[in-house]
């Protein structure tokens, strides 16, 4: 297996059989794929399509019924290779009764980190979550969010070469998930290999390299993003320092028209809803007290005023 | 020990390490053949699975064989044993000598027992061989996967386990009805003085035993299942954590949670028994832990030869009685084969016991009936009575006093010089003779009295070894020492049993075997935490728990299923006592032979050999019932304990490879 390669299954398969050997249900047909080092590979597909049970089959969960999932040139049921791996369930299934420093601490012993190591390195990763506050609280009185967050934490505790999130940003708000898209994309940075299982197909677009769509158990599209969301059959222009008018839009349709093409639309472009999100919530924590005003009575805006104005 | 009559049979002997190598005994041989038989089956069963399930090998991918050259080896080689081991029970079955019968006390037939031919033992052996080259293979990659465990990880699921249950309000409240149990029984009902200890001591073993166990059992079959069902067990999956560490660190978690209760729990009762003013009667009698010494016992009766005790007619029976009367009446007899050098250094040596008393006549109001001992060495010899009374009257002249005298050291009540002189006399002429008596001893029903003996007798008969002729000869060896007892009272009946009678070696401490008796409490906390640990990795919690919950509640009634096993019961097994019913016959009838009982009878031997296997998973829970030793007042052995302990380890070691085998062959997200 060359270098990069950190995750090949060659024909890998899962059929689901009942107490008789009978076949019920054929959850992953044959699937050939390669995942390499430093790359963000997204897995899609809607529910019962395979992704849960790839993702399972290539951590040990399940075993296959045929073919094979190779993790760090290991077989994926070698639990060897689990030290190089964070896994970040959907629904963060940690223990309620413990806190988060109790729960980090359990999962550093796991991989037989020495105290001081992993009581260093549970500090770093509470901060990293923002959860030094709430880290004497146990886990049972956390929100969805937090859970997350601590989720992703102890995904991180052995700092993983390979990090598998399945619904990373499940659960949190859009500021969390901005900070999680980013985190992931930190992450590819260092070096690091993600493997993301996601339903929001905004978030995988944003972040992945490569991406996976699964159907019925059978890999339907495999490539890079840009590629795939390429569309050979459009040109988008954007400019600056123009302004719009009639006398334009129809320069500009001559023009297209001279080279065989047709102007379908001409326009000011718009900003992304999180975009604007974010632009909000940073122009409030900078100007704290800042408040909405209903626009004035021939419909133009009033600047915001500061709260007991 | 029956729970359903509440009788303590207190015959069974604590094992020794000597029984390890005993050949009559065969517990290794016993152990390799029974346990080997459940390696090959899961042998069998492993690689049938392994070998249709496992997905061919993709090349130039390196995968850890599930069925290693060793194991193949082992398989192999277990296979050849058996083979041989079968033919040669061919051959002992077409050799075997006819069976022979002889007629019983009752007049029916009885089958004698012949001992073993040669091919027999051979067979056995193979058989045994053959169990162990199973063990072997089966276990071989459970030992090989031993070494990658770590220790680190184990403790940190055992500290997981421990939080969990602490954190779980269910374990308080089970510890907060224990802490009844722990107040003295007489606060609660009455009962009689020289029993107050006794039964307080019982209580609080009883209150703790059902109430740990069920604590042990509800936290162990509900562990790795509910992790299951939350899928908490995912993210430790998902870690470099061997499957058997999941199964070690819910095992050691649950038993170091319920060792410290113990522990808490026994403290706290043993501080409240020392701190309550407990009767006298009762701290004489029972807040000891008495090292006793047994005797083999045996009757003698010069009127009747072949005399073995009389039966009363009483419902147990556990004892055999002798009759009171003249100087010709009846004897017990103990024998003594192993007698401590240490008991010769010492001052005096009590001889206690406890004897039933059966009254034909009402006699005199609060009086016992009277016996008199009549203890001798290997070195008397019966023609020398004369000299021996002659020797008795001229030391005891001076004090006015001729045959027999009853001498008592000095003590409490008769402590003058002369008293002490008087014991030193008795202990020369025991010494010079080999013998000691005392006449006309007052016994009472089931109480503990003593006769002390003086320590002459014992320096006689530590001193050299018995020869071929002597008279104190037992199945267990040649005897060192023999108490005879006889009743005196006419037309009374001394009750004896083999245990009713000791020569106390020492006495421990009270509360040290207190704990010891927590200490078998204990062993059997770890056998159901294991049972259900193990039960829970594959079957479902409700499951888990009732199936180790039964097996340890047969453990009870071990000796009842073994009866069944061995076709000793009252009639016979279910294919006969259908056979019974249909034909309206007795159970206890002889049945007249037919084709159809020799049908029936068939049948029942695949029966019992199928109770014979359910017999091996079921563990014997009366070996560790160690606190009803502490409630009469009797030390639990050290040799004993580790005995016991290594059979523990016996009897986990299977299950904990099963286990094994279920934990890594489970997908746990199924």
């Amino acid at each position: 297996m060359a270098q990069d390669i950190i995750v090949e299954t060659r024909n890998l398969t899962k059929v689901y059989r009942d107490f008789w050997g009978r076949r019920k249900k054929v959850a992953l047909n044959a699937l050939d794929l390669v995942i390499k080092r430093g790359e963000i590979f997204g897995l899609l597909g809607p529910n019962g399509s395979g992704k849960t049970t790839t993702i399972k089959l290539l951590l040990g969960l399940l075993f296959p019924t045929a073919g094979e999932a190779v993790v760090f040139d290991r077989p994926a049921v070698d639990v060897k290779k689990n030290e190089r791996i964070g896994y970040l369930p959907e629904e963060s299934y940690l223990y309620r009764f413990l806190n988060a420093e109790e729960t980090l601490d359990f999962y550093g012993r796991l991989f037989d980190m020495p105290a001081d190591r992993r009581r260093h390195r549970a500090a770093e990763l509470i901060k990293l979550v923002g959860l030094e506050k709430d880290k004497k609280r146990i886990l049972r009185e956390y929100s969805k969010g937090m859970r997350q967050r601590i989720g992703l934490a102890q995904a991180l505790i052995n700092d993983p070469e390979l990090i598998i999130l399945d619904e990373p940003t499940s659960g949190l708000d859009p500021l969390g998930t901005l900070w999680m898209k980013e985190l992931i994309t930190k992450l590819r940075d260092q070096g690091k290999t993600v493997i993301m299982c996601s339903h929001r197909l905004d978030d995988v677009q944003d972040v992945c390299d490569r991406i996976a769509i699964l159907f019925n158990g059978d890999l339907q599209t495999l490539g890079e993003v840009s590629k795939l969301l390429e569309d050979a059959e459009r040109v988008e222009m954007r400019a600056t320092n123009l302004r719009l008018s009639d006398k334009l839009r129809s320069d500009l349709e001559a023009l297209i028209e001279k080279y065989g093409g047709k102007l379908e639309t001409v326009g000011h472009p718009t900003t992304t809803l999180e975009d604007l999100f974010k632009r909000v919530v940073e122009e409030s924590q900078a100007r704290p007290g800042r408040r909405y005003l209903p626009p004035t009575g021939d419909g133009a805006a009033r600047p915001a005023t500061p709260a007991g104005a | 020990m029956s729970p359903l009559l509440g009788i303590l049979e207190l015959e069974r002997d604590s094992p020794r390490f000597s029984d390890l190598l005993d050949p009559n005994k065969a517990l290794v041989q016993t152990w390799l053949t029974d346990a080997g038989g459940f390696a090959a089956i899961g042998l069998v069963i492993w690689i049938l699975s392994v070998l249709i399930r496992t997905p061919p090998p993709t090349p130039g991918v390196e995968r850890r064989p599930l069925i290693s050259k060793p194991m193949w080896i082992f398989a192999a080689a277990a296979l050849i044993a058996y083979v041989v081991a079968l033919v040669l029970a061919i051959l002992a079955g077409m050799n075997a000598p006819g069976v022979q019968t002889t007629i019983g006390p009752d007049g029916r037939p009885v089958v004698l027992q012949r001992p073993e031919t040669m091919l027999e033992k051979f067979q056995g052996w193979a058989l045994a061989i053959a169990g162990l080259l199973a063990i072997c293979g089966f276990a071989e990659p459970f030992v090989r996967d031993l070494f990658r465990l770590r220790w680190r990880r184990i403790g940190a699921l055992a500290k997981l386990s421990f939080k969990e249950a602490i954190r779980n309000r269910v374990v308080w409240a089970f510890l907060a009805v224990l802490l009844i149990f722990l107040f003295p029984a007489k606060w609660f009902f009455p009962i009689k003085a020289e029993d107050e200890l006794r039964t307080t001591v019982s209580v609080v073993y009883y209150g703790l035993t059902p109430l740990l166990i069920l604590i042990g059992l509800l936290l162990a079959a509900f562990s790795i299942p509910n992790d299951i069902k939350n899928q908490t067990i995912y993210t430790i999956v998902t870690k470099p954590v061997e499957r058997f560490e999941i199964v070690l660190g819910r095992f050691f978690g649950y038993v170091g949670l319920l060792t410290i209760a113990l522990f808490v729990m026994t403290t706290i009762s043993l501080l409240v028994i020392q701190a309550s003013n407990i009767d006298p009667l009762a701290v004489e009698e029972t807040m000891k832990a008495r090292v006793p010494v047994y005797g083999h016992l045996d009757y003698r009766s010069m009127r009747r030869p072949g005399f073995t005790g009389v039966d009363v007619g009483r419902e147990w029976a556990y004892r055999k009685y002798i009759p009171g009367g003249d100087a010709m009446s009846p004897r017990a007899l103990w024998t003594f084969v192993d007698v401590p050098s240490g008991l010769a250094r010492r001052a005096e040596v009590p001889c206690e016991f406890s004897f039933d008393i059966y009254r034909t006549t009402k006699g005199e109001e609060n009086r016992g009936v009277y016996c008199s001992f009549n203890v001798i060495t290997w070195k008397w010899k019966d023609a020398r009575a004369p000299e021996y009374e002659r020797a008795i009257t001229d030391a005891f002249r001076e004090e006015g006093k001729t045959y027999p005298v009853n001498v008592r050291p000095p003590g409490p009540g008769n402590d003058s010089p002369r008293a002490q002189k008087s014991w030193e006399k008795i202990s020369k002429i025991a010494e010079d003779f080999g013998r000691f008596e005392w006449r006309g001893l007052e016994v009472y029903d089931f109480h503990t009295s003593s006769v002390m003996l003086p320590p002459g007798l014992f320096k006689n008969a530590v001193d050299g070894s018995p020869g071929a002729d002597t008279i104190l000869d037992t199945p267990e060896g040649k005897g060192r020492l023999q108490i005879q007892i006889k009743c005196d009272s006419p037309s009374q009946f001394l009750g004896v049993a083999r245990k009713d009678l000791y020569v106390l070696e020492a006495e421990g401490s009270f509360a040290l075997n207190f704990y010891k008796g927590a200490l078998g409490l204990w062993c059997r906390l770890c056998i159901v935490i294991l049972l259900a640990v193990s039960c829970s990795t594959y079957l479902a919690g409700v499951i888990s728990f009732i199936v180790a919950l039964v097996l340890f509640v047969l453990g009870y009634f071990q000796s009842f299923i073994a009866s069944l096993a061995a076709g000793t019961n009252i009639g016979g097994g279910p294919f006969e006592a259908f056979t019974r019913l249909v034909r309206g016959d007795v159970p206890t009838a002889q049945l007249d032979p037919s084709p159809t009982v020799d049908v029936a009878q068939t049948l029942d031997m695949g029966y019992r050999w199928l109770i014979r296997r359910i017999l091996n998973v079921i563990p014997d829970v009366d070996n560790f019932a160690w606190s009803d030793f502490v409630a009469k007042g009797f030390s639990v052995g050290a040799e004993g304990i580790l005995m016991n302990l290594l059979f523990l380890v016996a009897y986990l070691f299977p299950w904990a490879v099963l286990a094994y085998y279920l934990m890594r062959s489970r997908e746990v997200a199924a």
